[in-house]
């Protein structure tokens, strides 16, 4: 597989699962053993994932998804975006506040026969945090 | 061509990381960055080299053993990108105004882009930093630094202070007070404590910790308040487990015999 089919796999993962909430693409674009690293010190696997794409996109509505940069190399991909999004559901036991909120994030993802088999994100959880007024310092 | 200005480009950030951040080379800045250099990740920096001395320069005088890898890394002609690992301890400067030096060690990840002009200097960067993880670990007490308050505060008397150090779904296997589950059962427990006894000193004599356990084995000299005549002397020997810098379980285990005159005045003999 080509770093191109590995762009436009992780495209796809941005465009059907996170912008329009198919969960179930990511069966066919995750591998079954895949591995994702950006959950705290425990690796999680793909139905942890769609828990928490399912979890997020009910606890945020009108998500705006904007991609700001896509690199591909050899089996990775590597991306930069930022999540726009209302605060209308309840978040890590943090209750709506009805805040329109911007999450910044970057992401690596490796793979093997066209799937993504691994992910490693970092996301700016302490600016989120202070956006719903739970943050350091409020 | 392109292929030369990608090896380029991956060789800025290879130096950025192990110049800079891990040898204090802060000069190096001024080569690889454009004086009109930003951070849109964080607009309060000066422009320019600056910016990336201030920081480079608070985390090594922060953590002396401050150290940066760089776990892949892979770029295109106008930018590379890379996912690292950063280690160190902090027994320095405070960090970021918040954190004051602990001893304590922290591992933790960060993914940065960096933008590089015709002329093979950094215009632009952005950088996502798993800081949570950061201040999480510098501001968790570590396993030993728990088992040192538990004695500490059990020695004077703090009772409060001493079941403050467990976590609220503690369990205890104690060998006098039989198996304890909940902070809210063990407090009440504890309130008597003070009361109990006119004497009470549990002096730690060999400690051992490893990872989220530890084992200690201490002395008790002690005096039961109805029994001020006949010592307590017994030897103990505690088992710990650890969460989140707090204890989840210990169990103790010692000779019943030599608390007798206590065990008399619990039960009015």
């Amino acid at each position: 597989m080509s770093s191109q089919q590995n762009r436009t796999v992780a495209e796809r993962f941005i465009e059907d699962v996170w912008r329009q909430g198919k969960i179930d693409v990511i069966d066919e674009l995750f591998s079954a053993d895949y591995v994702d690293h950006s959950f705290g010190s425990h690796p999680a696997g793909r139905d942890d994932l769609k828990q928490f794409v399912a979890m997020f996109r009910q606890a945020f509505h009108d998500l705006e998804y904007e991609l700001h940069q896509m690199l591909a190399e050899g089996d990775d991909v590597a991306s930069r975006d930022t999540v726009h999004a209302t605060h209308n559901g309840e978040f890590m036991g943090i209750p709506a506040t009805g805040k329109r909120v911007s999450v910044s994030a970057m992401h690596f993802l490796r793979f093997a026969n066209g799937k993504i088999v691994a992910h490693w994100g970092i996301t700016d959880v302490a600016g989120l945090m202070q956006q719903l007024g739970v943050g350091p310092g409020q | 061509m392109a292929s030369s200005t990608i090896e380029r480009n991956k060789m800025i950030m290879w130096r950025m990381i192990d110049e800079i951040w891990n040898l204090g080379k802060y000069e190096v800045a001024d080569e690889l960055f454009a004086p009109n250099h930003m951070s849109p990740s964080a607009p309060d920096l000066p422009p320019g080299a600056e910016g990336v001395k201030m920081l480079a320069k608070m985390f090594r005088e922060a953590m002396p053993d401050y150290r940066m890898t760089i776990d892949l890394m892979f770029a295109d002609e106008q930018q590379v990108v890379g996912r690292f690992t950063q280690s160190g301890t902090h027994t320095g400067i405070d960090l970021m105004g918040m954190l004051k030096p602990s001893g304590r060690k922290a591992t933790w990840t960060e993914i940065g882009v960096l933008q590089i002009n015709g002329a093979g200097q950094i215009v632009k960067s952005w950088y996502e930093v798993d800081m949570l993880s950061m201040i999480q670990q510098l501001s968790t007490p570590t396993p030993r630094e728990i088992v040192d308050s538990y004695y500490e505060y059990a020695n004077a008397g703090n009772w409060s202070a001493w079941c403050d150090l467990f976590a609220d779904d503690m369990v205890m296997d104690e060998q006098l007070a039989g198996h304890i589950e909940g902070l809210d059962t063990l407090r009440p427990m504890m309130d008597g404590m003070g009361d109990a006894y006119a004497k009470f000193q549990n002096v730690p004599k060999h400690i051992i910790v490893d990872g989220n356990q530890a084992a200690v084995v201490s002395h008790i000299s002690a005096l039961a308040s109805s029994a001020t005549d006949k010592s307590i002397e017994a030897e103990v020997m505690n088992y710990f487990r650890f969460e989140n810098g707090k204890i989840t379980y210990m169990a103790n285990f010692h000779d019943s015999v030599p608390f007798k005159p206590f065990l008399d005045q619990v039960s009015g003999g």
